[in-house]
């Protein structure tokens, strides 16, 4: 670490005597925001000073001893022996404790985990004031779960259902981890001679805490230790088959039973989906831990065998960790290798000299099986603590070139940072050692992806080194491109975390005992694929066949991932309590809906239309209007009234928004950092920061740069708006974007890209973004979820903030942009709509909202992210909790277009004004006016077939919706 | 009498032997046709009941609509007379060219350049799109920023002035449609013997051998090639709007025939009003045809 900083001071000191930009208060900016070093980094230090592990310590505080606290004594102390107290989020708590002998401690805790809903409980611990180590900001307490038992409910064509998964109340006494450590290894903390102070701090959620334990961390035993405490082997032919699928309760919400066809596995049914293994792409992050209860009648050695399959990651070796009744039985069931295999095998816990043996008596036991890539940690460590390097390498030769990109230039790079070539090499030479472990760990290089990925990136920062000149000329193989070394160590980072393994059956065995067998022959597996074809082209037909008070029809216009979700939810939820059934079916385009109208053979719901669709349909009396169903007040709540703007034609509301997309800014925090920028609030503190981004050649993204040449309202009324301007004079038959505030807005609208230099096409700004030629920019959710899911070289480097505004006059800055979505509509046609709103009432609801996003992240990770339009669900979604609060607080500002019937007319000319002002010179105000003449023709020329002007004069108004209006009319009843 | 049975029943078999065509042609062409047509008379807004409104679409098509007068009819000329032209003339040349080359050769380069025109609406967003991008990125940016013939990008499908052009080229490329290959089987057709006979009457180059012998043995090939890339470069729409990003392109620069149809059909939700421009259309396309039957055929 001080090797680093030295090495920032020094090229600053560089800089300065070059007299190129001062860097120094970026680089005093960076070296304040260190934070502790990891874990790994540490411990190895303390060793090295020679703190050893105390032995036989064992010092118990008791909750009368916790002083400092805001926390109460709980009044209900669940079943505890003894007194607890209660912890809310962001109370601490003191404890002191004397210890007879510095030295490395295990910290444990009695809890009893408080929150409702499956989310992560974490403290954080300071002793004697500081964070000892990066971890010790959020270490877990661990919750742990049930889930539904077998037999598993089914589905009316009797497919299994995935089961639930339920919060499992009880108090727990653990040793503190931190997030990223496997349950087995013991997290240590140095505590001096003396006396210690120890302040725990709650940070999420609540829990009721018992005792403190301050402890000599116990080791296992070795093997062979442990097999000489028990009697001599006796053979026995008892054999016990566990299903893994059934598991008795876990420590994880993600790891889960999914269904697969596969004949080689148990059970089996050629006609029905079974949930009949643990999917491997869910039990894969270390720690994840499943736990099985299971009976010995015999009391004698025994072996456990694993009937695994291992395709995800190929040639790639994973380790899993053995307990029985909570506890290692030696040191050498953690971590045990299982190699990868395509087709399913049975592998026994052991090492090169056979099975492990453990001795088991008679009674219940308990086996856990928990993902362990533990090994891994500190090879992360050092692979992100390079990407950082990198990063900061690359930010130091731009601020060196500028930026530049011409590829005809030569550099003389060294003169400015002389240590640049010796760096390089030190990368590579740092990286070629956590490659030999790699390869060490993984039983072997071959076809592994990660390993051949880190030899290339070792190969190519030795060839950059041996001309660091040539590197401002080759930033993208660098740091920037899509393979450049940075991303692809952010492709191994998240690569070697994962260990995934499917499992199908556990045998737990005494020497004798027969594991059955399950290989079947080619011929029999062909057969058996062109049943369960016969299957799925058959069976369709036959579902739905059961007596239902009323079956309503609903298209979706989504992936047939969501749709089988989402029918999923409807048998089990929704139809048992209404009767009603649900037929949901994909709908490939939604623009079909209006030919299935016409022809009389329209759903009787459609879910997931695009936001400028309803009103269209709506005008034209497509629509039920939903403010007629009885408690629409309660479900038109939970949502933004500034998303309804669009759906509201004269009285009614004709939509509902399912999902609800946002803009926000987003930022890379490490070149912000570098080049000692501050986040903009308002557009002119953009364009304050737009001179330090473009003299290194870095520019700002706003949506209007995007590349499709048609810029839509999403792109253009966020500033009419936010210039305090609106789109249509009152009464709606004229447009107002020709006043005062409209022309402020288009011109700064056009300035942007005229006179500050935005880039005029951005082909994609997540891409941009990630290179670090674009490190800030306004964008949508689809960035977030590219950035989350794709990008993990940047984890943790960028970050999101509320869109820059306009300073209005009582001095608030006003963010009002849209936000897009999708939406859901009844059909007037429909003679079920009572039952359809009935379902509109279910399926809008937070509970089933959270549910189904909840459930698809699970399943599907990161990229099913569900942007619910429920404001209350959103709030509950497993996302990151300050970038909620971002979202939210941008959701406030939240004003869709507002739709009239030639609102396409107004919403293409403004877009030609800003490209014939952009890309002809012409000026804006004339542009403007031209304009406005073309958008009033069409608006008189609509509302004349709407039959609001007659014969050239006005015979209705129409009232252009707002904000208030909309809430009043959902807050009628409350 | 028996006579006349005999005519009937052979008459029967054959409009049964004509019955599968008839009935495909009927549905899918004719009745479509006649029904635009009279929705042209209509008010439809796609999803109410039509109403009769006579000639009004027409008389406001030629008489108030401006952006079709001022954009859609210079841009739809405009393009197919550069494009339509250039582009049948390009697939003779290339057709004659490939008819040169030995055969196996001949059958991958045909199958390359015939390619384009079926893949165009993939390929325009993987190949054409990337080239023309209007950044840095753009290949075509990119190379002219290093050869430092522009100094900063060019706005390629944004910019009016750009726009068309490039339709046109992308158009030019994915122009080796039925038409070539119908031609390049022509030329493969005609008799060697003609080209011996017309060296001993005096042909010197190869010039004189395609004005005098091949062009005139073509004539049918060369027909059909001119009927198709008439009606090709009418009904051409989705270019423009897939370079630019959406219907309408920026300030109408590219906005065709079929674009317009598009966005009265279903942007404004004017069937109707769209249903009279796809009859203008219509006829445009069928005057245009007797027009190159005039100039390519044999008047027959």
């Amino acid at each position: 670490m001080a090797k680093r900083i030295g090495w920032i001071k020094g090229i600053a000191a560089a800089l300065l005597m070059a007299a190129v930009w001062n860097a120094s208060p970026a680089a005093a900016a960076a070296a304040e925001n260190q934070t502790e070093a990891p874990y790994s980094q540490v411990i190895g230090q303390w060793r090295g000073q020679g703190l050893q592990e105390t032995e036989d310590a064992f010092y118990v505080i008791d909750t009368a001893a916790f002083s400092g606290t805001e926390a109460g004594k709980a009044e209900e102390s669940l079943g505890y022996d003894g007194e607890a107290v209660r912890l809310e989020k962001g109370d601490s708590l003191k404890l002191t404790v004397s210890a007879k002998k510095s030295g490395l401690y295990g910290i444990a805790v009695d809890y009893y985990c408080l929150a409702k809903k499956a989310v992560s409980h974490t403290v954080s611990l300071r002793i004697n004031g500081e964070y000892q180590f990066a971890e010790a900001r959020e270490l877990i307490l661990e919750q742990l779960y049930d889930t539904e038992s077998w037999p598993f409910r089914t589905d009316s064509r009797g497919d299994e259902i995935t089961p639930d998964t339920m919060l499992r109340y009880g108090w727990q006494s653990r040793r503190l981890k931190s997030v990223r450590q496997g349950g087995q290894e013991a997290l240590l903390f140095w505590l001096k001679e003396g006396e210690n102070e120890i302040e725990l701090t709650m940070e999420k959620s609540s829990v009721l805490l018992g005792r403190v334990y301050v402890e000599a961390v116990p080791k296992a035993p070795g093997y062979e230790e442990y097999v000489r405490n028990y009697p001599e082997a006796d053979g026995g032919n008892a054999l016990i088959p566990l299903e893994a699928e059934r598991i008795s309760w876990k420590n994880t919400t993600s790891t889960r039973p999914v269904a697969t066809r596969d004949i080689e596995v148990s059970p089996y049914l050629a006609n029905t989906k079974l949930m009949s293994i643990i999917g491997g792409s869910t039990w894969n992050e270390n720690g994840q831990t499943l736990y099985y209860e299971f009976q010995v009648d015999t009391p004698g050695w025994y072996s456990v065998a694993l009937k695994y399959r291992q395709n995800d990651k190929p040639n790639t070796v994973v380790r899993r960790t053995l307990t029985i009744d909570g506890e290692l039985p030696f040191a050498e069931a953690s971590g045990v290798p299982f190699e990868s295999s395509a087709s399913w095998t049975v592998k026994e816990f052991g090492d090169e000299n056979g099975a492990f043996r453990i001795y088991l008596e008679a009674g219940k036991h308990v086996l856990g099986l928990e993902a362990d890539s533990t090994l891994m940690n500190p090879l992360m460590d050092i692979i992100s603590e390079q990407i950082d390097r990198i990063a900061d390498i690359a930010v130091e030769v731009k601020k060196v070139t500028g930026g530049s990109d011409d590829v005809n230039r030569d550099w003389d790079i060294l003169t400015y940072i002389p240590e640049l070539g010796g760096e390089l090499y030190q990368l590579a030479d740092e990286l070629e050692t956590v490659h030999d472990r790699l390869v060490a760990l993984n039983l072997g290089d071959e076809g592994n992806s990660d390993i051949s990925n880190l030899k290339i990136v070792i190969s190519r920062l030795r060839k950059l080194g041996d001309d660091p000149d040539e590197l401002p000329n080759n930033l993208s193989s660098f740091s920037e491109g899509s393979s450049s070394v940075a991303q692809m160590l952010g492709t191994v980072l998240d690569s070697i975390r994962k260990s995934p393994m499917s499992l199908d059956c556990i045998y737990i065995r005494q020497k004798e005992g027969v594991i059955p067998k399950f290989k079947v022959g080619a011929l029999r597996k062909t057969w058996e694929e062109l049943c369960y074809f016969a299957d799925d082209l058959f069976s369709g037909n036959s579902a739905g066949k059961e007596e239902y008070d009323m079956t309503i029809d609903v298209w979706v216009n989504r992936a047939v991932t969501y749709i089988n979700e989402m029918q999923t939810m409807a048998d089990s939820y929704f139809t048992p309590e209404t009767g009603i059934k649900v037929n949901f079916s994909v709908m490939k385009d939604e623009n079909k809906l209006i030919l299935a109208n016409t022809t009389n053979s329209q759903p009787d719901v459609a879910l997931g239309l695009s936001t400028h669709l309803p009103y269209d349909l709506a005008i034209r009396g497509v629509l039920a209007d939903l403010r007629q169903f009885d408690g629409f007040e309660e479900t038109a709540s939970q949502f933004l009234p500034g998303a309804m703007l669009t759906h509201t034609y004269e009285d009614g509301i004709y939509a509902l928004p399912e999902t609800q997309d946002f803009f926000v800014l987003y930022y890379r925090k490490d070149l912000m950092e570098a080049l000692g920028i501050r986040i903009p609030d308002t557009w002119e503190d953009v364009l304050g920061i737009l001179p330090v981004l473009q003299r290194y050649g870095m520019n700002f993204y706003i949506p209007l740069a995007s590349s499709s040449s048609f810029k839509t309202f999403s792109a253009t009324t966020p500033f009419i708006l936010q210039y305090g301007g609106s789109v249509y004079r009152e009464g709606g038959m004229e447009v107002a974007v020709n006043n005062e505030n409209g022309l402020a807005a288009m011109k700064f609208m056009t300035d942007l890209f005229t006179i500050y230099g935005l880039p005029t096409e951005v082909a994609d700004f997540y891409q941009s973004f990630r290179n670090g030629t674009i490190p800030i920019g306004v964008s949508s959710f689809s960035t977030y979820l590219k950035l989350e899911a794709a990008a993990a070289e940047l984890a943790g480097k960028w970050d999101i903030a509320v869109m820059p505004g306009v300073k209005n006059a009582e001095g608030e800055v006003e963010r009002w942009s849209t936000g897009g979505g999708t939406t859901g509509v009844i059909f007037s046609k429909s003679k079920k709509q009572d039952a359809a709103w009935e379902f509109f009432r279910w399926w809008f609801s937070a509970e089933t909202q959270e549910r189904f996003g909840t459930q698809m992240q699970l399943l599907y990770g990161d990229t099913y992210m569900w942007n619910t339009a429920n404001v209350e669900a959103f709030a509950e979604l497993p996302i990151t909790e300050s970038h909620k609060e971002v979202v939210m607080e941008q959701w406030n500002w939240l004003h869709e277009f507002v739709k009239t019937p030639a609102s396409y007319m107004i919403e293409r000319e403004i877009s030609n004004v800003w490209n014939s002002v952009v890309f002809n010179g012409e000026n804006v105000r004339s542009a403007l006016d031209d304009a406005s003449i073309l958008m009033n023709q069409e608006l008189n020329r609509k509302w004349e077939e709407f039959g609001y002007v007659r014969d050239g004069s006005v015979v209705r108004t129409y009232r252009i919706p707002s904000i208030e209006l909309i809430e009043s009319w959902v807050k009628q009843d409350e | 009498m028996s006579k006349k049975n005999e005519q009937k029943r052979e008459e029967r078999s054959a409009y049964l032997f004509l019955a599968p065509y008839l009935i495909l042609f009927l549905t899918f062409i004719v009745i479509p046709v006649v029904l635009a047509m009279t929705l042209s008379f209509t008010d439809f807004d796609s999803v109410n009941f039509p109403k009769w409104a006579g000639l009004k679409n027409y008389i406001s098509l030629f008489t108030s609509d401006a952006v079709f007068m001022q954009y859609v009819v210079p841009n739809t000329l405009k393009f197919s007379l550069i494009a339509g032209p250039l582009g049948y003339i390009l697939s003779f040349l290339m057709a004659w060219m490939l008819a040169q080359v030995p055969k196996r050769s001949r059958t991958v380069l045909a199958l390359i350049l015939y390619s384009p025109s079926m893949t165009s609406g993939v390929a325009m967003t993987v190949i054409w799109k990337v080239l023309f991008n209007g950044d840095q990125t753009g290949y075509l940016n990119s190379i002219l920023l290093n050869w430092g013939l522009i100094r900063e990008p060019i706005q390629w499908l944004q910019s009016t002035e750009w726009l068309m052009p490039v339709m046109i080229i992308v158009t030019l490329w994915s122009s080796m449609g039925v038409g070539f290959l119908s031609m390049l089987a022509g030329i493969l057709n005609i008799n060697p013997e003609l080209y011996e006979a017309g060296y001993i009457d005096g042909v010197k180059n190869r010039f004189q051998e395609i004005v005098h012998i091949t062009i005139p043995s073509l004539k049918p090939q060369m027909l059909f090639g001119a009927v198709m890339a008439v009606v090709n470069t009418f009904q051409a729409g989705a270019i423009g709007v897939t370079l630019s990003g959406s219907n309408p392109t920026p300030q109408y620069a590219g906005q065709l025939v079929l674009n317009h149809i598009e966005d009265y059909g279903f942007l404004r939700y004017e069937m109707g009003y769209a249903s009279a421009i796809s009859v203008v259309l219509l006829i445009f396309i069928a005057v245009s045809s007797k027009g190159v039957f005039k100039l390519f055929g044999d008047g027959e």
